[in-house]
């Protein structure tokens, strides 16, 4: 399995209180990798490290062997890295149809900005019947939804997201993760941050367990699954 | 030019204590050599740079101190002046009672526009406040008040008589009455920002959540520190009227409002000394940059700020300030 | 009063309404993504007027001259942003205001050196055609209500149907996503002062036949735009507009028959205190969450 992205002794900071120390983390292609950890571990922090969004930080990340560590937000989405933030952070002012469209705004044509938004309408029909309506009145399963859509628009290598499962209810949770796992069959790496290791361990290929900003363990997720100490601290059982 | 550091400063070192009275020792000796050093127009200059001076330390104690903002202070120049003209010419109120007279006047329109001042965050309050120094000539001179305020001809004030019997000429008198206004208002105003309620303020500027929290009862405090503000202003209003023995609808114009509010960030926002150094720009600049080139006050006042905005946004007392730390004598704040 | 006398004040005030709208429009252009009000924005009117001054001057025809100025005037407000706006962004906002007001007076004395302080005459371009002659209106006025029409449905297009409006209208929803998607925030700042200069400058050109060119031309222009974007809300470009046009519908009506005119600038500071106090989001503004 070739390495997608890679972060290599990161440490991060916002102003002058460190949040990640000297994080190693590899990513695979294909894959989903999930990074568990309680709040306030560090892995919102993590993830806009790679975007270079908000912290402070030494160390590089590297994404198919090029090193993104300087470069800008814009610059990191055209090489095919996308977000799907925690809150969902949709326009909320926006229509649906709109948000979609911002999704693609770094695609060149519009046959593919209407590719990706049937895309998205096909794996959320929901999103279809509202596609004028304003996005802040979506619910939020929906606007989860909508997130992942416009994630998907610009036929990303990468999607980033950021605890997908907040604040919904668990049905919606697993038929969110369930079109998870289908874009990632269709060829999408994945990497996913989670607090509820439950629902993201039953879609992980790989795990990374973060602590007060270290990695304390990580590896595949069947071996994480096995492992004792993991199921008592991070599954309870 | 003042110590914001929490130890109170009987506690502090003698080098501390020396630093923190050296402001006033300078201005007093400055002050009372002046009248004997200057002649004529220039003891008038001096006069307008007290009264200056004392228009922007109200705006810093409201803009630097508390933390909200005026871009309408002129209107308190407005107030002071023309309360004063008014009691002197239409009641007949000798000037050292005009003057506190004025004072308090504007102190209390301050406490009335602080109320609705609350509810407004800094951008709105800039809005707000920008918009009442446009009005400000308007109203002076419109027809429901031309009665009292003379209309677009103003009123004429007296200079107060002068002090003969102890060798003094109308100039000097004046001047000396000013510097003494000027002197026990600075007094006052740094013993208020160097005690308890100082702080409170300084706390209700940066945390406001926190100072709340803290039992600080930031509604009184911001409310009162617009009364005092336009306490400050008003009385260098009052000053102001009696140094250029009118006052019209014109010298309360937008600029000027805008002049006090360089004035204070060129002296340093948070600074009670500072305002002189403010005080000083805006007097002495024009005075010689009209003579330049049409224009210069205003583009010269324009790009200090900008500059200053860029690499000194404490102004000259965060220059002496950083100076002085770096001596060792003055704590960082 | 007779009603077409009232009719003629509804009209006059509609036409200096639309120079309030315009202005007005421009300020949200900058609001809208830095939630920042221009007060340097009248004075940028003001140069641009003179610039198409000076172009006339030098033998343009007045509508080459006007479209010049709006480029330089889009391409000034692009500069003030990239090189000196930005050097503040994440700066508190009292220095902001304060960078704002020194750059007010900046552009002030640089109009007041280039041009002296006397007031000129600037020729109304609508003045000659024929085809704006009405009964009722002047022809300047009826240009002035074209010219406006003619930006909003420019400005309207703009942000429905290309991809610039679209991620202007992204950055202002939300400025951390618009990143994630690729825009870069930065320019689309750059733009919207770009933006607001051009149509402040068609602003201040409209303005200069009627009250006459000086430096200070546009300092009450600037205060009733103010006020119309506050009432209409300021974060809704068209709630701007309509709030413009309210002010100037008002202050020739509360100007003629309430208060008489010389105390029309009470007026507009009493509309714009009671706006923020007791409803600061306008009549048609969004409510923006400020995080703490």
């Amino acid at each position: 399995m070739t390495v997608l992205l890679k972060l290599d002794e990161v440490s991060a900071s916002y102003g002058d209180v460190g949040v990640l120390s000297r994080v190693n983390l590899q990513v695979s292609r294909g894959g989903i990798t999930a990074i568990l950890g309680a709040n306030g571990a560090g892995k919102t922090t993590m993830l806009r490290t790679i975007f270079n969004v908000l912290v402070r930080r030494q160390g590089r990340v590297l994404f198919e062997g090029e090193d993104i560590t300087h470069m800008r937000t814009p610059q990191v989405v055209r090489l095919g890295i996308t977000h799907v933030p925690d809150g969902r952070g949709t326009f909320a002012q926006l229509s649906v149809e709109d948000n979609l469209l911002l999704g693609g705004y770094t695609l060149g044509s519009s046959t593919l900005v209407r590719k990706g938004m049937e895309r998205a309408y096909d794996l959320f029909p929901r999103l279809r019947e509202r596609s004028r309506q304003q996005a802040g009145t979506l619910s939020g399963g929906e606007q989860q939804m909508l997130a992942i859509g416009r994630a998907l628009m610009p036929n990303p290598k990468l999607i980033l997201l950021d605890e997908p499962s907040f604040g919904l209810a668990p049905q919606i949770v697993a038929e969110i993760f369930k079109t998870l796992k289908d874009i990632n069959q269709a060829g999408v790496s994945l990497l996913l941050v989670e607090q509820n290791a439950k629902i993201a361990l039953s879609v992980a290929s790989h795990v990374c367990l973060i602590e007060t900003g270290e990695v304390i363990r990580s590896g595949p997720a069947d071996e994480l699954k096995g492992d004792e100490t993991v199921r008592k601290v991070y599954l309870g059982y | 030019m003042n110590t914001l550091a929490q130890t109170s400063l009987s506690s502090a070192s003698p080098p501390v204590k020396f630093a923190s009275r050296l402001p006033l020792a300078l201005l007093i000796l400055a002050g009372v050599s002046a009248p004997f050093v200057l002649a004529g127009y220039q003891i008038l200059l001096a006069t307008s740079v007290l009264s200056f001076s004392l228009a922007i330390l109200g705006l810093n104690l409201l803009s630097g101190y508390n933390g909200q903002i005026s871009l309408g202070h002129s209107a308190f120049l407005a107030i002071g002046g023309y309360a004063t003209a008014i009691l002197m010419t239409k009641f007949g109120v000798p000037y050292w009672a005009a003057i506190p007279l004025a004072g308090l006047i504007s102190m209390m329109v301050g406490l009335v526009v602080g109320v609705p001042a609350l509810r407004l965050e800094l951008l709105y309050l800039a809005l707000a406040t920008f918009a009442l120094a446009v009005a400000v000539p308007q109203l002076a001179k419109n027809k429901l008040v031309s009665h009292w305020t003379g209309g677009v001809q103003g009123l004429e004030v007296r200079k107060p008589e002068a002090w003969t019997a102890i060798g003094l000429n109308a100039d000097q008198t004046l001047y000396v009455i000013v510097f003494l206004v000027v002197l026990v208002c600075f007094i006052a105003a740094d013993n208020l920002v160097s005690g308890r309620v100082g702080r409170a303020l300084e706390a209700i500027r940066d945390q406001p959540i926190s100072a709340d929290a803290m039992g600080i009862n930031s509604r009184t405090y911001k409310i009162a520190c617009f009364g005092v503000s336009s306490f400050f202003t008003g009385v260098a209003g009052a000053l102001g009227a009696l140094t250029t023995q009118f006052v019209s609808p014109e010298s309360y114009a937008f600029f000027v409002s805008v002049t006090l509010l360089i004035g204070a960030v060129v002296g340093g926002f948070k600074s009670v000394y500072g305002a002189f150094i403010g005080g000083i720009f805006v007097v002495m600049m024009p005075n010689y940059a009209e003579n330049l080139w049409q224009g210069a006050p205003a583009l010269i006042y324009g790009a200090i700020t900008i500059l200053l905005m860029l690499v000194m946004p404490e102004g000259f007392a965060g220059l002496v300030r950083g100076v002085l730390w770096r001596v060792g004598l003055q704590k960082r704040s | 009063m007779t009603d077409s006398a009232f009719v003629q004040q509804l009209i006059t005030g509609l036409t200096t309404g639309c120079v309030y709208a315009l202005v007005a429009l421009a300020l949200v252009m900058i609001y809208q993504t830095t939630h920042l009000v221009n007060f340097a924005q009248g004075e940028m009117a003001v140069l641009s007027t003179y610039l198409v001054l000076v172009l006339i001057s030098k033998g343009m025809s007045y509508w080459a001259a006007f479209a010049v100025t709006l480029v330089v005037s889009f391409l000034f407000g692009v500069a003030v942003e990239r090189l000196l706006m930005r050097r503040f962004s994440g700066k508190p906002v009292i220095t902001i205001v304060i960078v704002m007001v020194g750059m007010m007076i900046l552009l002030n004395g640089i109009a007041g050196f280039a041009f002296g302080y006397e007031v000129r005459r600037f020729d109304s371009p609508f003045d000659s055609i024929a085809w704006l002659k009405t009964g009722f209106m002047s022809p300047h006025e009826a240009g002035v209500a074209l010219v406006t029409l003619i930006v909003l449905f420019f400005v309207y297009a703009f942000f429905k149907f290309t991809k610039l409006g679209l991620a202007m209208r992204g950055a202002a929803a939300n400025p951390l996503s618009s990143q994630f998607v690729g825009i870069d925030v930065g320019w689309i700042l750059a733009l919207g002062w770009g933006l607001a200069a051009a149509i402040g400058a068609i602003g201040g050109v409209m303005t200069a036949p009627v009250v006459f060119l000086d430096p200070n031309m546009m300092l009450s222009v600037i205060l009733y735009s103010f006020a119309g974007a506050v009432l209409g809300g300021i974060s809704n470009p068209w709630g701007a507009v309509a709030g413009g046009l309210m002010l100037g519908v008002a202050e020739n009506l509360v100007g003629a028959y309430l208060i008489g005119s010389d105390l029309k600038l009470a007026f507009v500071l009493a509309v714009i205190v009671a706006v923020l106090t007791l409803a600061p989001n306008g009549l048609f503004g969004r409510r923006l969450i400020h995080r703490v």
